[in-house]
């Protein structure tokens, strides 16, 4: 059964997400007061 | 493609967002050198790599789009009007029927809004994400 997304006010925890020159970053590394993420495919 | 039509909206509507006290990021899969290719072409905030799907899985978003969505109307309709003008590359196996998404979280990294596409480049206007940004907080 597909998940559904996470409700309005639940947290996620701050993961570890790689740059492109392999470099480690956090999620949370460097947000003012919200955080807009596109998640994408890169080829689409 | 369509999510590179999107990522280029936000690039041209990232000092709208920084107004209203918003960071942005993008986030894929695995092709890093794709990527690096459009962090290279002008894109101002960062494009990170999950090629474990760690954020599809903690969002709850890591369904794939289903054969029907793939093959909807929306789907070939926002595939075709950009493929006159971008070339298509290659596409990992595994990332190819993603869900896109845009989600909005706070600085605690609590969910404010999102939106789930339900066929390829399915994102929100613009104006939908300035909208359902909260006003800033008076310090």
């Amino acid at each position: 059964m597909a998940m559904e997304i996470i409700p309005a006010g639940q947290q996620i925890p701050d993961l570890e997400l790689a740059r492109p020159d392999g470099s480690v970053t956090n999620l949370n590394a460097d947000i003012d007061q919200y955080l807009v993420i596109q998640v994408l495919r890169y080829y689409g | 493609m369509p999510c590179q039509e999107f990522l280029a909206q936000l690039r041209d509507q990232h000092d709208s967002l920084i107004e209203l006290g918003a960071s942005v990021i993008a986030v894929g899969g695995a092709a890093d050198y794709q990527a690096q290719h459009l962090q290279d072409g002008g894109i101002p905030f960062p494009l990170l790599l999950d090629p474990d799907g760690d954020l599809r899985a903690a969002l709850g978003i890591d369904s794939k789009l289903s054969k029907r969505e793939m093959m909807s109307w929306t789907s070939v309709k926002n595939y075709v009007s950009v493929m006159g003008r971008r070339r298509q590359g290659r596409v990992s196996r595994s990332h190819a029927e993603d869900r896109p998404a845009l989600v909005i979280l706070d600085h605690q990294l609590r969910m404010v809004w999102s939106h789930v596409g339900k066929a390829l480049g399915d994102y929100p206007t613009i104006d939908e994400i300035r909208a359902a940004i909260p006003p800033l907080k008076q310090v």
